[in-house]
């Protein structure tokens, strides 16, 4: 009797983690066509805090390296939440130092981006070793654009494939605060950082797309809590009336296919004032975690 | 002990999607892919990272939402590991539901524009045998996305 019970329990274990593997996923058969078919519900995929901000760099304002995480090794970190907004937080100011050329600042994030690694227990790519044998190398700076790059999109699959999607949510919404905190508040003026300003408004469609990723995870008691306190910046980015562009949905200039039309965003003046409060409250609610 | 047994075959069988799920998650990195993007590399062109691998049924049909920053060009490859089978995708603009681009009979496919403007676009996708399969012909593969951009 005990034996078959324990089987039941056994086999009702599995059932249920293959469910939990399988999440957002549907089964559709349609008729008169392929028999089994499967369909999922849409994934939603974001840019990397690399090319967030990357694109934001090109808008040329001047990093101002005070606005960057400061380094307290002494610091610790109370649980899984602190510890992931914190490694986003860390790895966006990674691809700001890294950008601005200072190896030796890069070596510093480095450090805490693999710190926070391990007690998060995500193995990445690059480990220590590899940091220290990049230390010793010419070019560091192209070995660190390198392991900058490639971090979060390691993050992403290896998070994913251990289904730990409650953690990326947390590490890329640190990240994507961090990127818009230090560009907003790098730039002092409307007028003349306009371009910036551009920029960061139209971030609205990764910050969207990052967001609508999270919310699939909103079951967990920590991501629902996160979607609260950010809800008023998706507020603000809400609020940026779209201007549609005259240009032709498909036109072809010499031998290149262009894709227009669609729509851009561009902050007021006042609507910028209240971003920039808005991200400065939550880099510090996510600093005191 | 005969128990065990097939508690660790079920187990196993249980695990393969999963399993499959890992071997397609460099499936956009492999030559199939790679041998056309080498060239573009020279040009400037670097890897979006939304580019993905994913696991991918016979016959399944795929919606895949990515941001595409404007004043970027673009290069989107995909293509399957399944083998004489065609592939039905099209590129939709999500806010305006304009269709960007489509593609009914294609084996893998190739698209190069440059984007104006900042815009979510659904990639749908769907696996097109060339006849009505039967369950057991329905078989794992990959799927594969690699975008360049620069």
């Amino acid at each position: 009797m005990y034996r078959k019970t324990y089987f039941i329990f056994i086999i009702l274990l599995v059932l249920l983690q293959s469910c939990i593997h399988k999440k957002g996923e549907t089964i559709r058969v349609e008729e008169g066509q392929i028999n089994n078919s499967r369909s999922f519900e849409t994934e939603y995929f974001f840019p990397s805090p690399n090319e967030v901000v990357d694109v934001l760099e090109q808008s040329n304002f001047n990093l101002n390296p005070d606005l960057l995480t400061e380094i307290d090794f002494k610091k610790t970190y109370i649980n899984n939440q602190a510890k992931s907004l914190n490694l986003g937080i860390f790895t966006t100011d990674l691809a700001f130092v890294v950008r601005n050329k200072d190896t030796q600042k890069a070596l510093q994030y480095l450090d805490v981006v693999f710190y926070l690694c391990s007690e998060l227990n995500i193995s990445t790519i690059a480990t220590i070793e590899t940091v220290e044998r990049i230390k010793n190398n010419m070019n560091v700076i192209d070995s660190l654009q390198f392991i900058s790059n490639e971090l979060f999109v390691d993050f992403i699959e290896i998070l994913k494939s251990d289904n730990r999607e409650d953690i990326l949510s947390m590490v890329a919404l640190g990240s994507y605060i961090e990127a818009f905190y230090v560009t907003s508040y790098s730039v002092n003026n409307y007028i003349d950082y306009f371009e910036t300003v551009k920029s960061l408004s139209n971030q609205k469609i990764a910050f969207e797309n990052c967001i609508s990723f999270i919310d699939g995870y909103k079951e967990d008691e920590n991501i629902a809590t996160l979607l609260g306190n950010v809800s008023y910046l998706i507020e603000i980015y809400e609020e940026i009336q779209p201007i549609k562009n005259t240009s032709r949905l498909i036109s072809n200039r010499t031998e290149k296919t262009i894709v227009g039309g669609g729509y851009q965003y561009i902050m007021s003046e006042d609507q910028f004032e209240t971003y920039k409060l808005e991200l400065s409250r939550l880099k510090q609610l996510f600093l005191e975690l | 002990m005969k128990q065990a047994y097939f508690i660790i075959a079920f187990l196993f069988l249980f695990r393969i999607t999963g399993i499959y799920a890992q071997e397609c998650r460099h499936f956009h990195k492999t030559d199939v892919f790679m041998d056309i993007a080498k060239p573009y590399f020279d040009d400037g062109y670097i890897i979006y990272n939304q580019s993905k691998g994913i696991s991918f049924l016979k016959g399944e049909s795929k919606k895949i939402n990515l941001v595409l920053y404007g004043g970027k060009d673009y290069i989107l490859l995909i293509n399957t590991s399944f083998e004489k089978s065609k592939l039905e995708y099209s590129i939709i603009d999500e806010r305006t539901r304009q269709e960007i681009f489509s593609h009914k009979e294609s084996i893998a496919g190739k698209i190069e524009f440059f984007n104006e403007s900042t815009r979510k676009v659904i990639i749908e996708l769907k696996h097109k045998a060339d006849r009505k399969l039967n369950a057991n012909e329905v078989k794992d593969g990959c799927l594969g996305i690699l975008i360049l951009w620069k």
